[in-house]
């Protein structure tokens, strides 16, 4: 085996290392078919990948660096502006905004999320597939139409404000809708699943005798919990925290639909340039921009969780 | 008035389950554990042998009776509460720490200085002979390196008790051999109160002072190896103390401490049991390396004749299978000597099956009471 490893090595690196006693296999591991066999099964994926993500991203780079002419055409510039006034003081409160939203949702869905992975992994039983399927049946419907259900239960004259009324539990009905809490709300709501599946497939696979050992050495069930269980979740937990939060801090349909003119975050702004002001360039800056952060958001919360799990 | 460490009194523990309804894993058992002693629960499975375990350790409480540890009842004390310590049967390792802070764990939970963490976690890895392995993941480690962490890891709280949950089951039968002599070793040096749980009976008699054999929820027997070996209270702890032959006889005299018992036509002495009277059915158990095989009949003890139909060399002794009474089958095991002939019988051969007056174990009769 160890021969076979070492001239797959040698084949994939391309060296010319002195000739070696080869078996049939390793002869095999060197031929030309095989290396070209790799090129051509790579070749659908090279192509898929260039076309529609390389060439687009360098067109969207490129064209941050334009301006719209007073003729509504786009010039190329080879300027900065665009970015300069992405942060500037007129619009860096939306970025902040979008962040600090994407963080309460992903706060909320990790608090609403991770009991629930907790409960259906232990205590779930034959019920597990049910329950879970029940995380994922929102799915089944458009998330417009589930956001638009939202407004009908939120509004001032909806259905949370009926029933509070009715039980006399207030007064007066609340204004829930357009409000930023109405877009956490939406938030947390459309990205809970994503935060439940990883949590859930991660506390699936631990070792609930861990516990057991824990509790005979001496640990509360309180300790137990963050000295073993927690750290041993923490994949489950940095999944769950880049799904929720990277998707919702671009997300535009729930401030559209549940927030008001105060809470417009940074996916509103970018479709307002793209699609109401026709400033391509000034939208194009902001998404990557935007893009920009989430890799960095990802790429800090790789490092610091020190799994590369994720990436395998 | 003995020193118990660990005292069962009257528990049961029940558990519902889909299939059979209400199961007693644990009926009524009393028992008492010495202090420093190496004590076994011996049984096959489902037994109660783990849940008796699991409620002297606090996973497990009992629904009647009490458990007391050092003469406290405990029974609903939870286990973290608890100075009993446990090697679990699949070690329980925490995978995401290292060698030293699996051991640590427990002194650390415990707020013990750093210092002092470091010269106690030293010492239990030189007991359990896994110096300079601090730093090693436990996941790198062999199953029998993981064990020793186990070990280390539960010692190192210097618990009252250290509860063993069939801690050998995972291991090769030559790695086996070599932890029940170190869990001997330790036990020795440490002083420490053991309670293993196994299903091993060679296990169970090499390592023991004390065993209590278990079945279907309750104590069939407690004693020492030798005890429970030579003179087993039931058919079933004699069965399952390795092999023995049985013989259905019936109960002719009862005379100072010797009992006359019939099979056939045959009369054999043996030694007598209490509550068995004369004219009862009864049964005895000889075990194989207590019968001889002769050619002529040897009138010091007892013997009836037989016919050999198998012999089996097995290394240190041959395995001699022996018809008597028209279609029982007996089983003998000669040692293999280095002055005896070899090889000594034949399949065929006409013999006497002997056995000395004091070598069987008189049963009462399994017929009767299963």
């Amino acid at each position: 085996m160890a021969f076979d490893y070492s001239a797959a090595v040698d084949a994939a690196s391309g060296l010319q290392s002195t000739p070696k006693p080869t078996t049939r296999k390793g002869r095999m591991w060197m031929s030309k078919s095989r290396r070209t066999i790799g090129f051509w099964l790579a070749l659908p994926f090279v192509l898929y990948i260039t076309t529609f993500f390389i060439i687009p991203l360098l067109s969207v780079c490129f064209m941050s660096t334009e301006i719209v002419s007073d003729m509504d055409e786009l010039v190329p510039a080879y300027t900065l502006s665009n970015y300069a006034a992405a942060l500037s003081s007129q619009y860096l409160p939306i970025l902040l905004r979008s962040a600090l939203y994407a963080a309460l949702t992903t706060v909320l869905c990790l608090g609403i999320g991770y009991p629930l992975a907790w409960f259906i992994a232990r205590h779930g039983g034959r019920h597990k597939t049910l329950y879970l399927l029940l995380v994922m049946l929102p799915f089944w419907t458009s998330y417009l139409i589930r956001i638009f259900a939202w407004m009908t239960i939120l509004q001032t004259e909806g259905v949370l404000n009926n029933i509070l009324l009715y039980l006399h539990i207030i007064s007066a009905p609340l204004d829930i809708l357009n409000s930023p809490i109405s877009v956490i709300l939406g938030l947390t709501y459309g990205f809970l699943p994503f935060a439940t599946l990883p949590l859930y497939a991660t506390l699936e696979k631990l070792d609930f005798g861990l516990l057991e050992a824990a509790a005979d050495l001496g640990s509360t069930p309180r300790k137990a919990f963050f000295h073993v269980i927690l750290p041993l979740s923490l994949p489950g937990i940095t999944a769950a925290c880049l799904l929720t939060f990277v998707p919702a801090m671009g997300d535009f349909i729930t401030p559209e639909l549940l927030g008001g003119v105060d809470t417009m975050m940074v996916g509103n702004l970018i479709q307002q340039q793209y699609l109401a002001s026709f400033n391509w360039p000034f939208g194009a800056a902001l998404s990557l921009i935007l893009m920009l952060i989430m890799l960095s958001f990802i790429a800090l919360f790789l490092k610091t969780s020190g799994s590369t799990e994720l990436l395998a | 008035m003995d020193d118990w460490v660990v005292e069962l009194r009257g528990v049961t523990r029940q558990f519902i389950t889909r299939q059979f309804g209400t199961v007693k894993a644990v009926d009524q058992i009393d028992l008492g554990i010495r202090r420093g002693e190496f004590f076994s629960l011996l049984g096959p499975s489902g037994c109660g042998k783990t849940t008796t375990l699991r409620l002297i350790a606090g996973f497990e409480e009992p629904d009647n009776g009490q458990v007391f540890i050092n003469g406290e009842d405990v029974s609903v004390l939870p286990p973290f509460k608890r100075k009993v310590n446990t090697v679990f049967q699949r070690y329980a390792l925490f995978p995401h720490l290292d060698v030293f802070e699996n051991i640590a764990f427990g002194l650390r939970r415990s707020g013990t200085a750093d210092d002092v963490i470091e010269k106690k976690v030293r010492e239990s890895l030189d007991l359990v002979r896994l110096s300079n392995m601090e730093r090693r993941h436990v996941q790198s480690l062999s199953g029998g390196q993981q064990q020793r962490v186990a070990l280390a890891r539960a010692l190192v709280n210097e618990p009252e008790v250290l509860l063993l949950d069939e801690p050998m089951a995972a291991l090769d039968q030559k790695l086996r051999r070599e932890m029940q002599f170190e869990l001997k070793r330790i036990q020795k040096t440490t002083g420490i109160t053991f309670i293993l749980v196994t299903h091993d009976q060679e296990e169970a008699l090499t390592m023991s002072d004390s065993v209590a054999v278990l079945n279907t929820g309750h104590v069939e027997q407690l004693g020492t190896p030798r005890d429970i070996y030579d003179q087993p209270s039931s058919r079933f702890v004699a069965e399952f103390m390795g092999t023995s032959n049985f013989l259905p006889v019936r109960i002719s005299s009862v005379k100072n401490g010797r009992t006359t018992v019939k099979l056939s036509d045959l009369e054999f002495l043996v030694p007598s049991r209490q509550g068995l009277q004369e004219g009862s059915a009864a049964e005895i158990s000889i075990r194989p390396e207590r019968l001889r095989l002769t050619h002529e009949a040897d009138a010091t003890g007892n013997s009836m004749p037989g016919r050999v139909t198998d012999a089996v060399f097995m290394g240190a002794c041959t395995r001699f299978t022996v018809e008597v009474d028209g279609k029982r089958l007996l089983t003998a095991e000669h040692q293999n000597l280095a002055h005896s002939p070899h090889p000594d019988f034949t399949p065929g051969d006409q013999v006497w099956v002997n056995w000395g007056h004091s070598s069987a174990t008189l049963l009462p009769s399994s017929a009767v009471s299963p």
